[in-house]
Protein backbone atom coordinates (compact mmCIF):
# COMPACT_ATOMS: atom_id res chain seq x y z
CA UNK A 1 0.00 0.00 0.00
CA UNK A 2 1.03 3.63 -0.88
CA UNK A 3 0.40 6.99 -0.31
CA UNK A 4 -1.63 7.66 -3.80
CA UNK A 5 0.04 10.61 -5.93
CA UNK A 6 -3.06 12.86 -5.35
CA UNK A 7 -2.81 12.29 -1.73
CA UNK A 8 1.16 13.33 -1.67
CA UNK A 9 0.06 16.56 -2.54
CA UNK A 10 -2.97 17.20 -0.52
CA UNK A 11 -0.61 16.34 2.01
CA UNK A 12 2.45 18.55 0.96
CA UNK A 13 -0.17 21.46 0.46
CA UNK A 14 -1.84 20.82 3.78
CA UNK A 15 1.87 21.61 5.64
CA UNK A 16 2.21 23.99 3.58
CA UNK A 17 -0.26 26.24 4.47
CA UNK A 18 -0.68 24.95 8.32
CA UNK A 19 3.13 26.50 8.63
CA UNK A 20 5.11 22.88 9.15
CA UNK A 21 8.64 24.18 8.50
CA UNK A 22 9.94 21.02 10.03
CA UNK A 23 9.53 17.02 9.71
CA UNK A 24 11.08 13.99 11.02
CA UNK A 25 11.08 10.91 9.67
CA UNK A 26 12.25 7.30 9.27
CA UNK A 27 13.06 6.60 5.70
CA UNK A 28 10.00 3.84 5.17
CA UNK A 29 9.52 2.40 1.46
CA UNK A 30 5.64 2.93 1.32
CA UNK A 31 5.75 6.85 2.01
CA UNK A 32 9.26 7.43 -0.61
CA UNK A 33 7.67 9.73 -2.89
CA UNK A 34 6.13 11.74 0.03
CA UNK A 35 9.51 11.65 1.71
CA UNK A 36 11.34 12.80 -1.37
CA UNK A 37 9.30 15.57 -2.03
CA UNK A 38 9.95 17.04 1.44
CA UNK A 39 13.73 15.57 1.48
CA UNK A 40 13.89 18.31 -1.68
CA UNK A 41 11.05 20.81 -0.73
CA UNK A 42 13.18 23.92 0.55
CA UNK A 43 9.84 25.06 2.60
CA UNK A 44 11.05 22.45 5.50
CA UNK A 45 13.91 21.40 7.50
CA UNK A 46 13.71 17.56 6.54
CA UNK A 47 15.31 15.16 9.68
CA UNK A 48 16.04 11.61 8.45
CA UNK A 49 16.13 9.44 11.81
CA UNK A 50 17.08 5.93 12.36
CA UNK A 51 13.95 5.52 15.16
CA UNK A 52 11.22 7.44 15.53
CA UNK A 53 11.96 8.19 19.81
CA UNK A 54 14.61 9.89 17.99
CA UNK A 55 12.43 11.90 15.24
CA UNK A 56 10.04 12.72 18.45
CA UNK A 57 13.27 14.16 20.58
CA UNK A 58 14.55 16.61 17.38
CA UNK A 59 10.89 17.56 16.92
CA UNK A 60 10.70 18.77 20.47
CA UNK A 61 13.99 20.31 20.34
CA UNK A 62 12.77 22.27 17.24
CA UNK A 63 9.50 23.70 18.80
CA UNK A 64 11.23 24.69 21.40
CA UNK A 65 13.28 26.79 18.79
CA UNK A 66 10.47 28.27 17.54
CA UNK A 67 9.81 25.68 14.39
CA UNK A 68 6.93 24.34 13.51
CA UNK A 69 7.38 20.39 13.30
CA UNK A 70 5.89 17.36 12.04
CA UNK A 71 6.68 13.45 12.52
CA UNK A 72 6.07 11.43 9.51
CA UNK A 73 5.57 8.37 11.26
CA UNK A 74 3.64 4.82 10.12
CA UNK A 75 1.68 2.73 12.85
CA UNK A 76 4.76 0.47 13.57
CA UNK A 77 6.98 3.43 14.60
CA UNK A 78 3.98 4.95 16.54
CA UNK A 79 5.02 2.13 18.77
CA UNK A 80 8.51 2.92 18.55
CA UNK A 81 7.85 6.35 19.99
CA UNK A 82 5.56 5.95 22.65
CA UNK A 83 8.40 6.91 25.39
CA UNK A 84 9.57 10.38 24.22
CA UNK A 85 5.61 11.14 23.40
CA UNK A 86 4.96 10.42 27.36
CA UNK A 87 7.86 11.62 28.38
CA UNK A 88 8.39 14.96 26.54
CA UNK A 89 5.35 15.65 24.63
CA UNK A 90 2.68 14.53 27.26
CA UNK A 91 4.52 15.54 30.47
CA UNK A 92 6.10 19.01 29.32
CA UNK A 93 2.85 19.48 26.91
CA UNK A 94 4.94 19.91 24.03
CA UNK A 95 2.83 20.71 20.17
CA UNK A 96 3.52 17.71 17.86
CA UNK A 97 1.68 16.93 14.12
CA UNK A 98 1.63 13.01 14.25
CA UNK A 99 0.81 12.25 10.18
CA UNK A 100 0.04 8.86 10.77
CA UNK A 101 -0.38 6.32 7.03
CA UNK A 102 -2.66 4.02 8.66
CA UNK A 103 -0.87 0.95 7.77
CA UNK A 104 -3.13 -2.30 9.11
CA UNK A 105 -6.26 -0.41 8.53
CA UNK A 106 -9.14 -2.70 7.34
CA UNK A 107 -8.11 -3.26 3.51
CA UNK A 108 -4.41 -3.54 4.19
CA UNK A 109 -4.09 -7.09 3.45
CA UNK A 110 -0.07 -7.76 4.22
CA UNK A 111 -0.08 -9.95 7.42
CA UNK A 112 2.59 -8.29 9.19
CA UNK A 113 0.22 -5.20 9.77
CA UNK A 114 -2.32 -6.89 11.62
CA UNK A 115 -1.36 -5.61 14.96
CA UNK A 116 -1.81 -2.01 14.06
CA UNK A 117 -5.28 -2.24 13.78
CA UNK A 118 -5.55 -3.25 17.47
CA UNK A 119 -3.06 -0.74 18.50
CA UNK A 120 -3.22 2.29 16.85
CA UNK A 121 -6.09 3.80 18.24
CA UNK A 122 -6.06 2.52 21.93
CA UNK A 123 -2.66 3.63 21.55
CA UNK A 124 -3.16 6.86 20.55
CA UNK A 125 -6.11 7.50 23.28
CA UNK A 126 -4.10 6.09 26.10
CA UNK A 127 -1.68 8.65 25.35
CA UNK A 128 -4.29 11.28 24.97
CA UNK A 129 -3.59 12.67 21.49
CA UNK A 130 -6.85 13.65 19.55
CA UNK A 131 -6.41 12.11 16.00
CA UNK A 132 -8.43 12.51 13.07
CA UNK A 133 -9.11 9.91 10.47
CA UNK A 134 -9.36 10.68 6.83
CA UNK A 135 -10.04 8.42 4.34
CA UNK A 136 -10.72 11.00 1.52
CA UNK A 137 -8.12 12.63 -0.01
CA UNK A 138 -10.11 16.10 -0.68
CA UNK A 139 -10.19 15.99 3.01
CA UNK A 140 -6.19 15.47 3.79
CA UNK A 141 -5.38 19.56 3.68
CA UNK A 142 -8.08 20.66 5.88
CA UNK A 143 -7.07 18.02 8.67
CA UNK A 144 -3.77 18.52 8.24
CA UNK A 145 -4.45 22.47 8.86
CA UNK A 146 -6.71 21.66 11.93
CA UNK A 147 -4.69 19.12 13.09
CA UNK A 148 -1.72 21.54 13.43
CA UNK A 149 -4.12 24.93 14.63
CA UNK A 150 -5.09 22.53 17.88
CA UNK A 151 -1.50 20.96 18.66
CA UNK A 152 -0.32 24.65 18.85
CA UNK A 153 -3.08 25.91 21.02
CA UNK A 154 -3.51 22.58 22.90
CA UNK A 155 0.29 22.46 23.87
CA UNK A 156 -0.12 18.48 23.17
CA UNK A 157 0.53 16.16 20.09
CA UNK A 158 -2.61 15.81 17.71
CA UNK A 159 -2.40 12.91 14.46
CA UNK A 160 -3.94 13.05 11.38
CA UNK A 161 -4.39 9.03 10.31
CA UNK A 162 -4.31 8.67 6.61
CA UNK A 163 -6.46 5.58 5.22
CA UNK A 164 -8.93 4.80 2.57
CA UNK A 165 -8.24 6.49 -0.92
CA UNK A 166 -6.02 7.73 0.22
CA UNK A 167 -3.14 4.84 0.69
CA UNK A 168 -4.91 2.24 -1.69
CA UNK B 1 13.06 -2.19 48.01
CA UNK B 2 13.52 -3.91 51.24
CA UNK B 3 15.28 -7.52 50.67
CA UNK B 4 13.26 -9.33 51.86
CA UNK B 5 10.54 -8.35 49.60
CA UNK B 6 13.17 -8.64 46.77
CA UNK B 7 13.65 -11.83 47.68
CA UNK B 8 10.55 -13.09 47.36
CA UNK B 9 10.17 -11.41 43.70
CA UNK B 10 12.89 -13.51 42.83
CA UNK B 11 12.29 -17.06 45.04
CA UNK B 12 8.76 -16.37 43.08
CA UNK B 13 10.32 -16.45 39.82
CA UNK B 14 12.65 -19.49 40.49
CA UNK B 15 9.89 -21.23 41.49
CA UNK B 16 7.76 -20.52 38.31
CA UNK B 17 10.54 -22.33 36.62
CA UNK B 18 11.96 -18.93 35.26
CA UNK B 19 15.78 -19.26 34.37
CA UNK B 20 16.43 -16.28 31.76
CA UNK B 21 15.94 -12.26 33.23
CA UNK B 22 16.05 -9.25 30.83
CA UNK B 23 15.98 -5.64 32.07
CA UNK B 24 17.30 -2.22 32.20
CA UNK B 25 17.96 -1.02 36.02
CA UNK B 26 15.41 0.44 38.07
CA UNK B 27 15.67 2.31 41.16
CA UNK B 28 12.93 0.87 42.91
CA UNK B 29 14.26 -2.97 41.72
CA UNK B 30 17.51 -2.25 42.38
CA UNK B 31 17.76 -4.97 45.03
CA UNK B 32 16.06 -7.50 42.51
CA UNK B 33 18.14 -7.09 39.85
CA UNK B 34 21.71 -7.27 42.23
CA UNK B 35 19.78 -11.02 43.89
CA UNK B 36 18.92 -12.36 40.11
CA UNK B 37 22.58 -11.35 39.16
CA UNK B 38 24.09 -13.43 42.05
CA UNK B 39 21.87 -16.38 41.35
CA UNK B 40 23.57 -19.10 39.15
CA UNK B 41 19.59 -20.98 38.67
CA UNK B 42 19.38 -17.01 36.27
CA UNK B 43 21.29 -15.86 33.47
CA UNK B 44 20.64 -11.95 33.40
CA UNK B 45 20.80 -9.99 30.49
CA UNK B 46 21.16 -6.14 31.12
CA UNK B 47 19.94 -3.98 28.07
CA UNK B 48 20.76 -0.07 27.32
CA UNK B 49 16.90 -0.33 25.53
CA UNK B 50 13.86 -2.41 27.08
CA UNK B 51 12.71 -2.73 23.56
CA UNK B 52 15.95 -4.94 22.70
CA UNK B 53 15.20 -6.55 26.25
CA UNK B 54 11.97 -7.60 24.81
CA UNK B 55 13.36 -9.05 21.97
CA UNK B 56 16.22 -10.53 23.86
CA UNK B 57 13.97 -12.65 26.06
CA UNK B 58 11.71 -13.55 22.67
CA UNK B 59 15.29 -14.85 21.67
CA UNK B 60 15.69 -16.27 24.60
CA UNK B 61 12.53 -18.45 24.64
CA UNK B 62 13.06 -19.51 21.22
CA UNK B 63 16.34 -20.90 22.50
CA UNK B 64 14.07 -23.46 25.12
CA UNK B 65 14.62 -20.57 28.20
CA UNK B 66 11.90 -19.27 30.07
CA UNK B 67 12.42 -15.71 30.06
CA UNK B 68 11.26 -12.80 32.34
CA UNK B 69 11.48 -9.10 31.78
CA UNK B 70 12.44 -6.69 34.47
CA UNK B 71 11.41 -3.18 33.17
CA UNK B 72 10.17 -0.25 34.77
CA UNK B 73 6.70 1.60 33.82
CA UNK B 74 8.65 4.32 31.48
CA UNK B 75 10.31 0.92 30.20
CA UNK B 76 7.29 -0.01 29.00
CA UNK B 77 6.57 2.57 27.05
CA UNK B 78 9.99 1.77 25.29
CA UNK B 79 9.16 -1.31 25.18
CA UNK B 80 6.02 -1.15 23.39
CA UNK B 81 6.56 -1.99 19.61
CA UNK B 82 8.41 -4.94 20.66
CA UNK B 83 5.94 -6.10 23.03
CA UNK B 84 3.40 -5.39 19.74
CA UNK B 85 5.64 -7.52 17.66
CA UNK B 86 6.07 -10.81 20.25
CA UNK B 87 2.09 -10.64 19.95
CA UNK B 88 2.49 -11.47 16.40
CA UNK B 89 4.76 -14.15 16.98
CA UNK B 90 2.67 -15.55 19.57
CA UNK B 91 5.55 -15.36 22.50
CA UNK B 92 5.05 -15.74 26.03
CA UNK B 93 6.89 -13.69 28.19
CA UNK B 94 6.27 -12.68 32.04
CA UNK B 95 7.17 -9.27 32.55
CA UNK B 96 7.52 -7.80 36.03
CA UNK B 97 7.37 -4.06 36.44
CA UNK B 98 7.70 -2.12 39.43
CA UNK B 99 4.89 0.48 39.74
CA UNK B 100 6.14 3.48 40.07
CA UNK B 101 4.16 6.55 39.29
CA UNK B 102 1.34 4.31 41.63
CA UNK B 103 -0.41 6.03 44.09
CA UNK B 104 1.66 6.78 47.14
CA UNK B 105 4.91 7.07 45.07
CA UNK B 106 6.70 9.97 46.55
CA UNK B 107 8.26 11.46 43.49
CA UNK B 108 7.25 13.03 40.82
CA UNK B 109 5.43 10.14 38.17
CA UNK B 110 2.70 11.23 37.90
CA UNK B 111 2.41 10.15 34.19
CA UNK B 112 2.46 6.61 35.16
CA UNK B 113 -0.48 6.13 36.68
CA UNK B 114 -2.34 7.66 33.56
CA UNK B 115 -0.77 5.67 31.28
CA UNK B 116 0.62 2.09 32.46
CA UNK B 117 -2.42 0.14 32.59
CA UNK B 118 -4.35 1.45 30.21
CA UNK B 119 -1.70 0.70 27.55
CA UNK B 120 -1.42 -2.91 28.87
CA UNK B 121 -4.96 -2.64 27.75
CA UNK B 122 -4.49 -0.94 24.81
CA UNK B 123 -1.44 -3.98 23.79
CA UNK B 124 -3.89 -6.63 25.29
CA UNK B 125 -1.63 -7.72 27.74
CA UNK B 126 -3.43 -9.19 30.55
CA UNK B 127 -2.08 -8.23 34.57
CA UNK B 128 -2.34 -8.81 37.93
CA UNK B 129 -1.67 -5.93 40.49
CA UNK B 130 0.26 -6.88 43.71
CA UNK B 131 0.16 -4.91 46.86
CA UNK B 132 0.72 -7.35 49.19
CA UNK B 133 4.00 -8.84 50.16
CA UNK B 134 2.57 -12.27 50.97
CA UNK B 135 1.21 -12.48 47.50
CA UNK B 136 3.88 -11.82 45.52
CA UNK B 137 5.16 -15.85 44.96
CA UNK B 138 2.09 -16.61 44.37
CA UNK B 139 1.30 -13.99 41.65
CA UNK B 140 4.34 -14.49 39.96
CA UNK B 141 3.71 -18.51 39.77
CA UNK B 142 0.21 -17.70 38.04
CA UNK B 143 1.38 -15.37 35.76
CA UNK B 144 4.30 -17.25 34.23
CA UNK B 145 1.48 -20.23 34.02
CA UNK B 146 -0.84 -17.92 32.28
CA UNK B 147 1.72 -16.40 29.92
CA UNK B 148 3.06 -20.07 28.64
CA UNK B 149 -0.73 -21.35 28.53
CA UNK B 150 -2.12 -18.35 26.33
CA UNK B 151 1.31 -17.57 24.67
CA UNK B 152 1.60 -14.14 25.18
CA UNK B 153 2.88 -11.76 28.03
CA UNK B 154 1.77 -11.55 31.03
CA UNK B 155 2.26 -8.48 33.33
CA UNK B 156 2.74 -8.56 37.50
CA UNK B 157 2.85 -4.60 38.55
CA UNK B 158 4.29 -4.52 42.17
CA UNK B 159 2.65 -1.80 44.33
CA UNK B 160 1.44 -0.30 47.58
CA UNK B 161 3.19 -2.47 50.27
CA UNK B 162 4.53 -5.05 48.07
CA UNK B 163 7.13 -2.74 46.66
CA UNK B 164 7.68 0.24 49.42
CA UNK C 1 37.34 12.71 38.52
CA UNK C 2 34.55 13.44 39.92
CA UNK C 3 31.76 14.55 37.42
CA UNK C 4 30.99 18.05 39.70
CA UNK C 5 34.68 19.12 38.77
CA UNK C 6 34.14 18.47 35.33
CA UNK C 7 30.71 20.66 35.70
CA UNK C 8 32.36 23.36 37.31
CA UNK C 9 35.12 23.66 34.70
CA UNK C 10 32.06 23.75 32.32
CA UNK C 11 30.05 26.62 33.29
CA UNK C 12 33.29 28.40 34.11
CA UNK C 13 34.07 28.48 30.45
CA UNK C 14 30.60 28.05 29.21
CA UNK C 15 29.59 31.48 27.00
CA UNK C 16 26.64 32.72 28.83
CA UNK C 17 24.34 32.42 25.53
CA UNK C 18 25.35 28.63 24.99
CA UNK C 19 22.32 26.51 25.08
CA UNK C 20 22.27 23.56 27.57
CA UNK C 21 20.33 20.39 27.41
CA UNK C 22 21.05 17.84 30.59
CA UNK C 23 19.29 14.47 31.73
CA UNK C 24 16.99 14.04 34.69
CA UNK C 25 18.91 12.94 37.56
CA UNK C 26 22.02 14.35 39.45
CA UNK C 27 23.37 15.61 36.20
CA UNK C 28 20.42 18.05 36.02
CA UNK C 29 20.66 19.10 39.42
CA UNK C 30 24.69 19.58 39.64
CA UNK C 31 24.35 21.93 36.42
CA UNK C 32 21.35 24.16 37.70
CA UNK C 33 23.95 24.32 41.14
CA UNK C 34 26.56 25.72 39.17
CA UNK C 35 24.14 27.85 36.31
CA UNK C 36 21.02 28.36 36.78
CA UNK C 37 19.92 29.95 33.30
CA UNK C 38 17.17 29.89 31.11
CA UNK C 39 19.03 29.53 28.94
CA UNK C 40 19.36 25.26 29.98
CA UNK C 41 16.72 22.67 29.43
CA UNK C 42 16.28 20.39 32.24
CA UNK C 43 14.98 17.28 33.09
CA UNK C 44 14.86 15.69 29.62
CA UNK C 45 14.38 12.03 29.97
CA UNK C 46 16.13 9.15 29.61
CA UNK C 47 17.32 8.80 26.01
CA UNK C 48 16.47 11.71 24.65
CA UNK C 49 18.94 14.34 25.07
CA UNK C 50 20.83 14.04 22.01
CA UNK C 51 17.90 14.00 20.01
CA UNK C 52 16.65 16.89 21.69
CA UNK C 53 19.99 18.70 21.54
CA UNK C 54 19.85 17.68 17.67
CA UNK C 55 16.72 18.83 16.89
CA UNK C 56 17.62 22.69 18.67
CA UNK C 57 21.08 22.57 16.59
CA UNK C 58 19.20 22.12 13.35
CA UNK C 59 16.74 24.66 14.15
CA UNK C 60 19.10 27.18 15.56
CA UNK C 61 22.40 26.67 13.30
CA UNK C 62 23.73 30.16 15.10
CA UNK C 63 23.27 29.11 18.55
CA UNK C 64 25.95 26.67 20.28
CA UNK C 65 23.85 23.54 21.82
CA UNK C 66 25.96 21.82 24.21
CA UNK C 67 24.60 18.53 25.71
CA UNK C 68 24.72 17.18 28.77
CA UNK C 69 24.43 13.20 28.08
CA UNK C 70 24.87 10.39 30.49
CA UNK C 71 26.02 6.69 29.51
CA UNK C 72 22.96 4.57 30.11
CA UNK C 73 21.15 8.07 28.60
CA UNK C 74 22.55 7.60 25.39
CA UNK C 75 22.66 4.13 25.26
CA UNK C 76 18.87 3.85 24.73
CA UNK C 77 19.15 5.54 21.67
CA UNK C 78 22.31 5.00 20.20
CA UNK C 79 21.39 5.65 16.79
CA UNK C 80 21.38 9.14 17.59
CA UNK C 81 24.82 9.01 17.48
CA UNK C 82 24.39 8.14 13.36
CA UNK C 83 21.49 10.32 13.13
CA UNK C 84 23.58 13.58 14.36
CA UNK C 85 26.58 12.77 12.12
CA UNK C 86 24.70 12.80 9.36
CA UNK C 87 23.46 16.26 9.74
CA UNK C 88 26.92 17.57 10.10
CA UNK C 89 26.61 19.79 12.76
CA UNK C 90 28.61 22.94 13.50
CA UNK C 91 27.35 24.35 16.77
CA UNK C 92 27.43 20.72 18.88
CA UNK C 93 29.51 20.16 22.07
CA UNK C 94 28.21 16.51 22.94
CA UNK C 95 29.37 15.59 26.53
CA UNK C 96 28.81 12.43 28.05
CA UNK C 97 29.47 12.19 31.63
CA UNK C 98 30.34 8.26 31.64
CA UNK C 99 30.01 6.72 34.97
CA UNK C 100 29.70 3.61 33.81
CA UNK C 101 26.04 3.28 35.06
CA UNK C 102 22.65 3.86 35.83
CA UNK C 103 23.18 6.45 38.92
CA UNK C 104 19.81 7.91 38.92
CA UNK C 105 18.11 4.16 39.04
CA UNK C 106 19.89 2.58 41.43
CA UNK C 107 23.61 2.49 40.41
CA UNK C 108 23.92 -0.64 38.54
CA UNK C 109 26.62 -1.26 36.15
CA UNK C 110 25.68 -0.05 32.24
CA UNK C 111 27.11 -1.25 28.88
CA UNK C 112 30.04 0.95 29.44
CA UNK C 113 31.07 -0.84 32.54
CA UNK C 114 31.84 -3.82 30.15
CA UNK C 115 33.48 -3.77 26.67
CA UNK C 116 31.04 -0.46 25.55
CA UNK C 117 33.42 2.60 24.34
CA UNK C 118 31.62 5.55 22.96
CA UNK C 119 34.13 6.74 21.87
CA UNK C 120 34.79 4.63 19.24
CA UNK C 121 30.79 4.22 18.56
CA UNK C 122 30.69 8.35 17.84
CA UNK C 123 33.86 7.75 15.59
CA UNK C 124 32.36 4.76 13.83
CA UNK C 125 28.97 6.91 13.18
CA UNK C 126 30.60 9.54 11.61
CA UNK C 127 31.64 12.22 14.56
CA UNK C 128 35.08 13.46 13.67
CA UNK C 129 36.22 15.34 16.69
CA UNK C 130 36.24 12.59 19.16
CA UNK C 131 38.24 12.89 22.62
CA UNK C 132 38.25 11.01 26.01
CA UNK C 133 39.16 12.39 29.37
CA UNK C 134 40.03 10.19 32.09
CA UNK C 135 41.54 13.66 34.29
CA UNK C 136 40.08 17.00 35.34
CA UNK C 137 43.42 18.73 33.25
CA UNK C 138 42.86 16.77 30.01
CA UNK C 139 38.99 17.55 30.52
CA UNK C 140 39.51 20.94 31.10
CA UNK C 141 41.57 21.26 27.60
CA UNK C 142 39.70 19.29 25.34
CA UNK C 143 36.42 20.77 26.55
CA UNK C 144 37.55 24.25 26.09
CA UNK C 145 38.74 23.81 22.63
CA UNK C 146 35.38 22.33 21.72
CA UNK C 147 33.41 25.55 23.14
CA UNK C 148 35.73 27.50 21.26
CA UNK C 149 36.09 26.03 17.78
CA UNK C 150 33.25 25.38 15.64
CA UNK C 151 31.72 21.95 14.46
CA UNK C 152 30.45 18.79 16.22
CA UNK C 153 32.09 18.05 18.86
CA UNK C 154 31.82 14.34 21.26
CA UNK C 155 33.99 14.25 24.81
CA UNK C 156 33.32 11.15 27.10
CA UNK C 157 34.56 11.93 30.28
CA UNK C 158 35.09 9.31 32.66
CA UNK C 159 33.74 10.16 35.96
CA UNK C 160 33.34 8.44 39.22
CA UNK C 161 29.83 7.71 40.41
CA UNK C 162 28.31 9.89 43.21
CA UNK C 163 27.48 13.50 43.48
CA UNK C 164 27.84 16.30 46.41
CA UNK C 165 26.38 16.54 49.39
CA UNK C 166 23.99 20.03 50.16
CA UNK C 167 23.06 20.52 46.28
CA UNK C 168 20.53 22.87 46.31
CA UNK C 169 16.65 20.78 45.43
CA UNK C 170 15.94 21.07 42.14
CA UNK C 171 12.42 21.98 42.42
CA UNK C 172 12.18 22.78 38.33
CA UNK C 173 9.99 20.11 36.74
CA UNK C 174 9.18 19.53 32.90
CA UNK C 175 6.80 22.16 32.60
CA UNK C 176 8.51 24.95 33.64
CA UNK C 177 11.70 23.59 32.07
CA UNK C 178 9.47 23.92 28.82
CA UNK C 179 7.77 27.46 29.30
CA UNK C 180 11.09 29.09 30.84
CA UNK C 181 13.51 27.68 28.02
CA UNK C 182 10.91 28.44 25.25
CA UNK C 183 10.78 32.29 26.73
CA UNK C 184 14.70 32.57 26.55
CA UNK C 185 14.19 31.41 23.11
CA UNK C 186 11.31 33.93 22.27
CA UNK C 187 13.35 36.63 24.32
CA UNK C 188 16.84 35.99 22.77
CA UNK C 189 15.89 35.30 18.96
CA UNK C 190 13.08 37.64 18.44
CA UNK C 191 10.62 34.84 17.72
CA UNK C 192 7.29 33.32 18.78
CA UNK C 193 7.34 30.12 20.28
CA UNK C 194 4.33 29.74 22.55
CA UNK C 195 1.45 30.84 20.97
CA UNK C 196 -2.59 29.54 22.16
CA UNK C 197 -4.68 30.90 19.78
CA UNK C 198 -7.37 32.82 21.13
CA UNK C 199 -10.16 34.12 19.15
CA UNK C 200 -12.53 36.60 20.97
CA UNK C 201 -9.46 38.45 22.88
Amino acid sequence: MKLQPRAVEEVLQGLKKAGVDFVSLLPDSDFSELQERVGNDLDFTCVPVSNEAIGVGACAGAWLSGKKPALLVPTSGLLVATWPLTSLCMAWGLPLLLLIPYRGDIGDAFWLMGPYKDTTEPLLRVLHIPFVTVAKTEEISKAIIDAQGSTISWQRPVAVLLTGETIK
Amino acid sequence: MEVGKARAVVEGLREAGVNFAVGLPDSQFHEVYELIAEDPSFKYVGVGNEAEGAAVAMGAWFGGKKPVLLIATSGLLVATFSLARLHLKEVPLLVVIPYRGDLGDPRWMGIYKKLTEPMLNAMDIPYEVVKQPGEIKKTIGGCQACTERWLKPVAVLITGEALW
Amino acid sequence: MKRFECLKILASALDPSALMVANVGPISREWNALRPSDANLLQVNLGLCAAVGMGLAISLPHRQVVILDGDGNLLLNLASLADMANQELKNVVHIVLDNEAYEGGGGLRSATAGKANLALIAEGAGIKNVHVATGLDFFEKAAREALQSAGHHFVVAKVEKGSVPELPTLTLDGKEAKYRFARYIERTEGKQILKPRYTHI
